[in-house]
């Protein structure tokens, strides 16, 4: 069995670096430690020319003009880590999570899909570079080989079966991770190099260093092989930015939330997956204001920074960056956080990608992905409450009704006319009357006569009632705060004068809650 | 449906067989939100039929829309699929509609007169709204050539781009009374 290690050479500086792409040709070294006193602990090439090294204070780095200063970002690395094991998930499905900035895979079957081990290491490296990672590449039929080779070489580096051994002689024992004591005796002995391990006697270096020497003597001989531990492809994404300088405006978050979300299609791709929901959670920047106010005799404390989140669910799974952008930018637009911005997360929810075949005889539908976008545009318009497809609730009351997403569907969901007792129903063509709604309900004063309306008075013009057909007398949901009663009339209207083309049938409608008559709307 | 007065009832387009599942309903709060998204749909592109109404809209609002408005949805729409029809008390669109149809409701009817309602009784049983009938006349077509017709001018009834129909009740209509919602045809559009 061939396996193949991918191994990220100065993870934590390309977890950096994987956020601020600007970074890549800096130099750059990362602080960490307890406050206040930063320490330097990562270094990147060009930094190390300019005589930046590791445990310098922060205030030592900053006098090397040029360098750039960040700090070590948990959440970047936990995020780059995730993106590794995608892009090792897209190529193979025995993936083991080996280190923080090593991941092993299984590769037997995959010649057949991607060719030779060289084949399959450019197409690695293409899709860890996709998702912003530089990566170290070695194949072998031993695992510990692989991992001591990936981390040892740029590769790609490709063993051939039996000939471990020899790709380890010259490598350092230091990369085979011994404990500090066992460091100690090796390089008290002159051992450097695994060719010089792998010579020793086993049985005596069982005696002297114990099991963990003998551990160690295996892989260097290129013979400590195990099983691959596999790990659990998981469906939630998740990136994370930090900012140095906090983000009022929509249109530089843009930016980064651009960067954030090409970021995650691209792992989503890699897994052949689609996002479904879209989380996103800000975290503002702290409340001054009554730490500054005086009058108060507030402690000087800084306030807890507030945090603002935001979703957005399609009803199509996509894998366009550019469409979600878009979406986001006018959800935030319309719904934009009180505060500047320091901290961005973004989860992606995935889900199967749902390919569509439009049939030739269906009805026109617009493109789900265009139409969401279409909508969205649209609800910044009218209001996000104000779009959709009606749904008519179960209840006697008139106009109850609730507005939910419309989905646009590319298949007729038309139900056909079930016939009745065999035989099938003529197709109903009475043309019904139109009903237009005031909403809301504009108030009238009624005149009455025995009852029945006579004069309806409606915006200062009165109306004189030529028929009158109720009272409807409709009441429900008396069990609740909200119960409604009311007696619903159907007046032809006529009206005098330069108000004659106000003339109509009319639904008037007096509320017995209210004690009040007001119009519901006009047949048209 | 931009439904530029939010007077659009979903329960009698169910009644008159609207899918609604199927019918986009855009609420708006005046002719500029209810023009901002009809611009958008027309664009977005891929529905079937695009409807405008502005039928409460107060035809003077309607008329300080500019042509050019009207000219760019009918650019959006051309060589497409999509049908838009715009409802409004006038014609406002001017050349860019490819068919200007006028209706007018003209009488309505009710199962009992009101000088026959002899009983003074708060309920009246007998009256019931029953239909309305309705004119309807082609003013201009482009796939029909006719001659130029002026909105005021008297309706010809022996025209034959007018006709006649009825509509009815939504609660009372009984249908093995009535057989076809169209009684009076008067010619063929």
């Amino acid at each position: 069995m061939a396996f193949c290690a991918i191994f990220v050479p100065d993870f934590r500086l390309q977890a950096v670096i994987r956020s601020e792409p600007v970074l890549r040709n800096q130099p750059l070294v990362l602080l960490d430690g307890p406050l206040p006193t930063f320490r330097v602990v990562a270094v990147s090439e060009t930094a190390q020319r300019f005589g930046v090294t590791p445990g310098l204070t922060k205030a030592a780095a900053a006098e090397f003009k040029g360098v750039q200063i960040r700090l070590r970002s948990r959440e970047q690395e936990a995020a780059a880590h995730a993106a590794l094991l995608d892009a090792a998930w897209s190529i193979s499905p025995r993936v083991e999570n080996t280190a923080i900035d090593l991941v092993t895979i299984g590769v037997d079957g995959l010649e057949s899909l991607f060719g030779s081990c060289k084949e399959i290491a450019l197409q690695l490296q293409s899709r860890c570079s996709e998702v912003g990672l530089q990566v170290h590449v070695a194949f072998s039929e031993n695992i510990e080989t692989a991992r001591i080779l990936s981390s040892a070489y740029a590769g790609p580096t490709i063993v051939p079966p039996s000939q471990e051994a020899q790709f380890l002689k010259p490598l350092s024992v230091d990369l085979l991770a011994p404990s500090e004591e066992l460091a100690e005796v090796l390089r008290n002995w002159g051992i450097a190099n695994c060719g010089a391990l792998a010579a020793l006697p086993v049985l005596s270096l069982s005696e002297c260093v114990g099991q963990q020497g003998v551990r160690l003597h295996a892989i260097a001989s290129g013979k400590g092989n195990r099983a691959l531990i596999l790990a659990e492809p998981l469906h939630t994404f998740e990136e994370f930015l930090e900012l140095d300088d906090m983000v009022e405006e929509l249109e530089p978050l843009s930016f980064l939330l651009g960067r954030l979300l090409d970021q995650l299609c691209a792992r989503v791709t890699a897994r052949a997956l689609s996002v479904r929901t879209i989380l996103l959670k800000f975290e503002l920047q702290p409340a001054f204001e009554e730490a500054f106010d005086t009058s108060k005799e507030t402690v000087r404390v800084k306030q807890r920074a507030g945090t603002f989140r935001c979703s957005l669910s399609l009803p199509r799974p996509t894998q366009d960056a550019k469409l979600l952008l878009k979406l986001l930018r006018l959800r935030l637009q319309d719904k934009p956080p009180n505060a500047p911005i320091q901290k961005i997360w973004m989860r992606a929810v995935s889900d199967r990608p749902r390919p569509v075949q439009g049939g030739l005889f269906l009805p026109a539908a617009p493109d789900p992905d265009k139409l969401e976008l279409t909508l969205a545009r649209i609800a910044s318009v009218v209001g996000e409450n104000n779009i959709g497809s009606a749904e008519i609730l179960d209840s006697h009351r008139p106009n109850t009704f609730r507005l939910q997403k419309f989905r646009a569907s590319a298949t007729d969901s038309r139900k056909p006319v079930a016939p009745v007792s065999g035989k099938p129903q003529p197709e109903s063509r009475q043309a019904k009357f139109g009903f237009r709604y005031f909403r809301p309900h504009l108030p009238v004063y009624v005149a009455l006569a025995e009852g029945r309306p006579v004069k309806v008075n409606w915006k200062g013009n009165t109306g004189k009632v030529i028929h009158a057909s109720g009272p409807w007398r409709l009441s429900g949901a008396w069990w609740e705060e909200n119960a409604w009663q009311e007696d619903a009339w159907e007046v032809e209207l006529n009206f005098a004068g330069k108000n004659a083309s106000a003339s109509g049938v009319y639904c008037i409608v007096f509320d017995a809650q209210q004690k009040k008559w007001f119009v519901r709307g006009s047949y048209d | 449906m931009v439904d530029a007065q939010d007077s659009f009832d979903p329960v009698g387009a169910q009644n008159a067989g609207v899918e609604l599942s199927r019918l986009l309903w855009v609420r708006c709060p005046g002719i500029d939100p209810a023009l901002r998204s009809l611009d958008l749909l027309l664009h977005g592109g891929g529905f079937g039929l695009v409807a405008l109404d502005l039928g409460d809209v107060p035809p003077k609002l309607v008329r300080q829309v500019q042509l050019n408005v009207w000219f760019r949805m009918r650019r959006a729409v051309e060589d497409t699929s999509t049908v838009f029809v715009v409802l409004a008390q006038e014609t406002n669109t001017k050349s860019c509609a490819s068919l200007v149809l006028r209706m007018e409701k003209e009488a309505t009817e009710w199962s009992l007169p009101t000088q026959k309602t002899g009983k003074k009784t708060a309920h009246t049983p007998g009256c019931l709204l029953e239909s309305s009938s309705h004119f309807a006349e082609m003013v201009r077509s482009f796939l029909c050539y006719k001659k130029p017709l002026f909105i005021d001018r008297p309706k010809v009834l022996e025209s034959a781009n007018a006709t006649r129909f009825h509509l009815n009740s939504n609660k009372y209509a009984k249908e093995d009374l009535t057989p076809t919602g169209i009684v009076s045809a008067v010619g063929s559009p």
